[in-house]
């Protein structure tokens, strides 16, 4: 006969369990137990995947957690707690909320009385005397005395004791042990995250490590010979999960939607607002098949009784638009007419023909999932109303967890074991431990909303971050259970273009808005044809704009495929240069089997997008809707080794038989498992492509605002602001620098002479050293300013403020060079401490100071303020370039491909993507414009240190052009011997 | 030409410890030598009246630069006219030099760069930010106008810099070492004539304690050798002392316990002194208990086992004398360890505890053979055992471990405390009880 074993704790238990949720079960399966009890440390954390894996294996899992009780955290006792009821569960969760609240973070201690009030629908085991006596009056009946055995001198008497408390108190007796991993050769896995946990050594951890690895899963025959006189308390451990009868598949969630007009349903008050939403949309005049469209939808969302979820999305897109603050749907929500109609999404569905079930299907029976894109700096606001609206109990945020990867775990087990990482013992442990959870985090802008209060459902602790809850489950749980997700991330973008059109609403009086810019301006297309898209969304990187030039989008779809094609999913397929050479006419589009011609027509035979990929896994596999599904999310869950691997055999030898050519095949596997990393459904593709369509039309027509904008967005984007101030003078814009009469917190356009009719004055938060309390006292006390001692006594800024400011030559209008500046902020500084007023400072009453040399004013600049509005740090030293025969980037880039020569620059972005085999690129600026380098890996393997650390690099190498794209392939870089050092940029590295 | 006023010696880097005894090398070439305060290694000299011995000023700073050679020390002499610019020459220009006039040391002080001048990374940066590189353009500031903005400390440098402040020269203070060294007339390896020539030493030395006002915590025995490296014995008396009788003793000892390779031919004696504390008073009480002295009259000396552990120190060295701690670890030979002691304290036995088992462990496991059935084999034999008790890891320091541990009692009631080596399947005996 076997037993169940009731006090087991997984890796969710964070840094005491030593084994996956999954592999303990796994374990029970091999053992033949009937049941299993995951009762992680005041967590049930590793719940979920334990109960999904127990579905698949057979194994029921017993719901509980191990609480600590006490009065004080210091003699606390611990008790197991196993689920009877949905309501023991619930009061469980509550319980641990509790816990959780008022200590600090990652850890919870209940008190007896908490304890009592959540016992209802509860067991509890008590491991001690002491907890036993804690438990005894509440649990009554339900309270039973756990004998543990790990064959440590203290365990006789501490039995002796518990099995007399016990006899006292009418509790009757249960075996077990306390399982802390699935197999006996965790131990030193469980060894070495005691010490991770107590940050200590091996050498230092002493009896802090459990004395045996008698805390592994036994069999039943090893439990029957360890509890030899005590089979009768081994055998109990069926009764006690015969009464722990709740199960996770119980939990039922229904969202909140109590804001429903009198005399509507949750139904019908969605179609009405669909409806209503469409007339915006379409006019009057629904088109027809739209109308058959949302008829289909809504039915399927009343089928599957998601009509709330819509309604709460449509709820927070209404507060977005009330507070004017810019916000877009993203993702598979884009494929529904529905939330097109509530303004949730920005893409017609109909129109491009997206597939609805790519969004919700009655098979795949999970909860549309929609994010939600927001101005980043003015998400706060969102979820603060999402807090207030449904309460702290109904809204939490879904836990990220963060997991050991290679190299924090070598870093980790290597302190511990004060070996070098490269030692084999470390590897082997730090194998063991990669995918391990190390601490929660919070899932950027993923909430969990519910009618009841959340914590019912899962227990909330508090986050690091203040204002902060989080559930103990991630998304990946959240989405196994079928529950409702929000996400509401940040996006920098929304608030550039918001911020421009506020701007251009200022100065020119236009009334701009997403869905107004005017569509498919053939301008615009030509400026990214060129590849002249910094700052553009999604289409700036370096990649991206080699890739423009060839591509040469003219259309709203052509867009589409570009943000798309430029990822790991369609390189890794080897997909991008058949694309291409198809759309430049340069081979005929063909499509490997006739079915999938429908599937491949819009990318002209080519797989671009996650859904067409799906599609043929279905189409030319033979997948089931089901397979596809599970496809996809082994495709989303790519962090975890060999989930998509197990996928290959399968695809690859189905698509073979039935007649797809094995080099396709294999490449759309290729494809796949690139996808995983980062592949686009095209619904994401689009929602992506109507901002980077809007930013890209700012930039062709409204430069000067799109910059101003783009600098008050920072930090965002892909370059520094140095390179967008650069990329701005380079268009023929002016930009005024940092001045405390002229300038305003942010930057801001003022009236030019010169075309265009506005210049950009950068603002004051450019200055470094400069923060929100700075902000508030200048704003406090705004310009003009008699003078230096004026704007000091008004604006009230401290010694560092000013002195940052005396350096940044924020003080030019005063008069004030900025070495005469820093003297007289320093003179008023001191004249302060009397306490009377400031005497007035002139410019004639200070000494006279060397003047500063432009290319120091530029290092003074950059070093002050991150750019410069004097000049490039590369003019300084044109001349000895010149001198030597170096080109500037614009006359490189003119140059004839195959030309050998030398080029020097400053190194703004470096990147080694893995799709790259090893290659390098670089892209170095220079006052003139942008160099890219492409460093093979023989010469990265020979300059790898200079490569990673240089700013300043002269190349040598030999140029190639093609398809419009320049390229310098670099046979060697060196350090230019400069006599005097120019500043360094900053770097976006290895991104 | 003016007469000069002030040499001034640089050695840029000095490490502090080496100031002291370069301070004394300089006192060779002038009476009076004042290490700057701030700089380890600046040192203003007097070099008035010295002519008639060193010769003309150029020969006198050759001379002590020759003498940093010697000392392997890279640095710069100069004498000028006024300390601080004629340390700005110095440290600009390096190698030795006479300057002819003070306005020729101006001229070149202006020159030398702020940042050979050590006024303090905040300072240097916010002159440097203002364009100042030069000593020149720093005195060239308003010194009002410099110490409102820098502070006091800046306003000092530039008064001393333009020699508005010109203190006198301070020669510094001897140091505080005791040292007496002592020469034997003939090099000798015998401990009873080696210790008569240290008790003349040692004499002296305790005086030169007494005129200071002081007591010793160690003396530190140089012993220099007829031939091969000198010996260095450190003597540590149970507490501070003065009490020569308590020395000697110790050097008696501990001479006697070591292996002269040679003969002696020098020895020093350098002492650790320490304020002279109201108790020690008692350290020239002369009153020793003897030995010999009937039970009665012997009074309880707390100090004589501090004294007897001292004598065992000093014969068999500093770790001869250990006591048990308690180890946080589970194998049962890692749970203690031995520390050194220097005092021993009075047990305080606690009110009321019962009798307990002590457990005692052996150094080291000792193999035992098992029975045929595979437990294991004593004399007299074990009648019961109690256990396993489980210790294991595989990530020991010392490799990995699996012991199940039990305790034994054998037919003549006494019990044992063993183990199974689950790796080796061998048993092994760890210890007793009593």
């Amino acid at each position: 006969m076997g037993y169940v074993p009731l006090w087991v704790k997984t890796n969710g238990s964070l840094l005491e369990g030593a084994s996956h949720p999954e592999e303990l079960v796994d374990r029970a399966a091999e053992l033949g137990l009937p049941a299993i009890a995951i009762t992680d440390r005041d967590s049930v954390a590793g719940l979920v995947r334990a109960w999904k894996r127990g579905k698949e294996r057979g194994v029921r899992v017993l719901v509980g957690a191990q609480v600590t009780v006490g009065e004080h955290v210091d003699h606390a006792e611990r008790l197991v707690l196993l689920a009877e009821t949905r309501e023991g569960y619930g009061r469980l969760c509550r319980l641990l909320t509790l816990g959780h609240a008022r200590m600090p973070k990652g850890e919870s201690c209940v008190t007896p009385r908490e304890l009592a009030e959540a016992a209802e629908g509860l067991l509890a085991l008590a491991p001690t005397p002491e907890a036993l006596r804690l438990a005894h009056e509440a649990f009554g009946g339900r309270l039973y005395a756990l004998v543990t055995r790990h064959l440590q001198s203290e365990d006789a008497r501490l039995e002796l004791e518990l099995a007399l408390a016990a006899a006292r108190l009418g509790a009757p007796l249960v075996a077990g042990t306390e399982v802390l991993y699935h197999e006996r050769k965790r131990q030193a896995l469980a060894d070495v995250l005691t010490c991770i946990r107590h940050r200590v050594t091996l050498r230092e951890a002493g009896t802090r490590l459990r004395p045996n690895a008698e805390h592994a899963l036994l069999p039943p025959e090893a439990m029957r010979r360890r509890f030899r006189g005590l089979e009768h308390a081994l055998d109990r451990t069926h009764e006690v999960a015969a009464r722990a009868a709740f199960q996770l598949s119980e939990l039922r969630y229904r969202y909140p939607a109590e804001y429903i007009p009198e005399g509507q349903s949750e139904q019908s008050f969605l179609e009405s607002l669909t409806f209503e939403g469409a007339k915006k949309r379409y006019g009057e005049r629904i088109p027809r098949e739209v109308r058959a469209q949302l008829r289909h939808e809504l039915e399927l969302i009343r089928e599957l009784d998601y009509g709330g979820y819509f309604l709460t999305m449509w709820d927070v897109v209404q507060f977005c638009e009330s507070r004017g603050i810019l916000c877009q749907g993203r993702g598979s929500a884009a494929n529904s007419a529905v939330c097109y109609c509530l303004g949730i999404t920005a893409i017609d569905p109909v129109r491009m023909k997206l597939l609805f079930e790519r969004f919700i299907s009655r098979e795949r029976a999970e909860p549309p999932d929609i994010d939600l894109d927001i101005e980043h700096q003015r998400r706060e606001e969102v979820i603060q109303y999402v807090y207030a609206r449904w309460g702290r109990r109904r809204a939490a945020m879904v836990a990220n967890v963060i997991r050991y990867r290679r190299r924090s775990a070598l870093r980790d087990v290597s302190k511990v074991l004060e070996l070098p990482p490269e030692h084999p013992r470390v590897a082997a442990i730090a194998d063991a431990i990669e995918g391990f959870p190390r601490h929660l985090s919070i899932h950027p802008g993923g909430f969990l909303l519910g009618a009841e209060p959340v914590d019912t459902l899962v227990p909330i602790e508090p986050a690091t971050m203040p204002g902060r809850t989080v559930i103990q489950w991630d998304k990946r749980d959240v989405e196994d259970l079928g529950l409702f997700k929000v996400d509401l991330l940040g996006l920098g973008m929304l608030t550039q273009i918001h911020r421009c059109f506020d701007l251009l609403r200022a100065h020119e009086g236009l009334e701009l808005s997403l869905a107004t810019i005017p569509p498919e301006d053939p301008a615009t297309y030509e400026m990214l044809s060129r590849g002249d898209s910094v700052g553009v969304f999604q289409v700036e990187s370096r990649a991206q704009m080699s890739m423009l030039p060839r591509l040469k989008p003219k259309t709203f779809y052509d867009l589409v495929v570009q943000i798309a094609i430029v990822r790991p999913g369609p390189i890794q397929g080897g997909m991008v240069h058949p694309y291409l050479k198809r759309r430049e006419g340069l081979e005929p589009v063909t499509y490997p089997h006739p079915s999938l011609q429908p599937i491949l027509e819009k990318t002209l035979g080519v797989p671009i997008f996650q859904e067409q990929v799906m599609k043929l896994a279905v189409a030319a596999a033979g997948y089931t809707p089901g397979e596809a599904d599970q496809l996809r999310r082994d495709m989303a869950a790519w962090g975890e080794k060999g989930r998509i691997e197990a996928h290959e055999e399968r695809l690859v030898s189905r698509m073979i038989a039935r007649g797809i050519p094995k080099a396709f095949a294999e490449q759309v596997f290729s494809q796949i498992r690139g996808f995983g990393e980062y592949g686009f459904p095209e619904s994401h593709s689009a929602s992506f492509a109507i901002l980077s369509y809007v930013s890209a039309w700012l930039k062709c027509h409204h430069h000067a605002a799109f910059t101003c904008a783009l600098l008050d967005a920072w930090p965002m984007g892909f370059y520094a602001p140095s390179t967008l101030v650069e990329d701005a003078k380079r268009h023929g814009i002016e930009v005024r620098p940092i001045d405390v009469s002229h300038s305003g917190w942010n930057c801001s356009l003022e009236p030019s002479e010169s075309h265009p009719p506005y210049a950009i004055r950068m603002g004051l938060r450019y200055v470094k050293g400069l923060g929100e309390r700075e902000r508030e006292r200048l704003e406090a006390a705004p310009p003009p300013y008699a003078d230096l001692a004026d704007f000091a006594q008004r604006t009230k800024l401290g010694k560092r403020a000013l002195l940052a400011l005396a350096e940044a030559g924020a003080f030019a209008s005063f008069g004030l060079e900025r070495r005469r500046a820093l003297w007289a902020v320093r003179g008023l500084l001191a004249n302060d401490r009397d306490g009377l007023a400031l005497a007035p400072t002139s410019p004639e009453s200070l000494p006279r100071f060397a003047p500063l040399r432009r290319e120091a004013a530029v290092r003074w600049d950059y070093e002050t303020s991150m750019h410069s509005t004097h000049g490039h740090p590369m003019a300084a030293i044109r001349e000895p370039l010149r001198a030597r025969g170096i080109p500037t980037a614009a006359e490189l880039n003119a140059m004839p491909g195959g030309r050998r020569l030398r080029y020097v620059g400053l190194v703004i972005c470096r990147q080694r993507p893995h799709t790259a085999r090893g290659v390098t690129f670089m892209t170095l600026e220079d006052e003139t414009g942008f160099v890219n380098v492409v460093i093979w890996a023989d010469l990265y393997e020979k300059r790898a240190a200079l490569v990673h650390s240089g700013s300043l690099f002269e190349v040598r190498g030999r140029l190639q052009r093609a398809h419009g794209v320049v390229h310098l392939v670099a046979e060697d870089l060196a350090v230019p011997s400069l006599e005097r050092p120019i500043p360094r940029t900053p770097v976006r590295d290895f991104h | 030409m003016k007469p000069p006023r002030v040499a001034v010696v640089d050695v840029p880097g000095l490490p502090p410890e080496r100031r002291a005894a370069l301070a004394h090398r300089l006192l060779a070439f002038s009476p009076r030598v004042e290490p700057d305060p701030e700089r380890a290694g600046v040192f203003f000299l007097d070099p008035s009246g010295l002519e008639g011995i060193f010769g003309r000023p150029s020969k006198w700073i050759r001379r002590v630069h020759g003498a940093l050679r010697e000392e392997g020390l890279e640095g710069a002499v100069v004498m000028g006219f006024s300390r601080f610019p004629a340390w700005a020459v110095a440290r600009a220009r390096g190698g030795v030099r006479v300057l002819a006039s003070p306005e020729d040391e101006r001229a070149e002080a202006r020159e030398a760069p702020l940042s050979l001048l050590e006024l303090g990374p905040e300072l240097e940066r916010a002159l440097h930010k203002l364009g100042i590189d030069t000593l020149g353009s720093f005195l060239d500031l308003p010194r009002g106008e410099v110490s409102t903005r820098f502070g006091a400390r800046a306003k000092s440098l530039h008064a001393l810099f333009a020699e508005a402040l010109t203190p006198p020269l301070e020669a510094f203070a001897e140091d505080a070492r005791i040292l007496v060294e002592a020469e034997l007339e003939f090099p000798d390896a015998q401990v009873d004539r080696l210790l008569f020539c240290l008790k003349g030493a040692l004499h002296t030395l305790l005086a030169e304690l007494g005129r200071r006002g002081l007591s010793l915590s160690s003396l530190l025995v140089g012993l220099e050798l007829e031939w091969g490296e000198p010996l260095a014995l450190t003597l540590e008396p149970a507490h501070e002392t003065r009490d020569a009788r308590v020395l000697l003793e110790l050097a008696r000892l501990r001479l006697a316990s070591v292996e002269l390779r040679a003969p002696v031919q020098k020895l020093s004696l350098e002492a650790k002194p320490c304020r002279l504390e109201g108790r020690q008073l008692t350290l020239f009480d002369t009153r020793a208990v003897d030995p010999l002295a009937p039970r009665f009259t012997r009074t309880v000396d707390p100090d004589a086992a501090a004294r007897g552990l001292a004598r065992l120190r000093a014969s068999f060295g500093e770790d001869a004398v250990t006591r048990a701690i308690l180890e946080d670890a589970w194998l049962p030979e890692h749970a203690f360890a031995w520390e050194p002691i220097t005092h021993v304290a009075r047990p305080k036995p606690r009110e009321g505890d019962a009798p307990f088992l002590v457990r005692r462990i052996h150094p080291k496991p000792k193999s035992l053979p098992s029975t045929p059935d595979g437990r294991p084999r004593t004399d007299p034999p074990i009648v019961a055992m109690a256990g396993p008790y489980r210790f294991q890891s595989g990530l020991h320091r010392e490799g990995a471990y699996a012991r199940d541990y039990f305790y034994a009692e054998r037919t003549d009631g006494s019990l044992l405390f063993l183990y199974r080596d689950l790796h080796h399947e061998r048993w092994f005996l760890q210890g007793a009880l009593d």
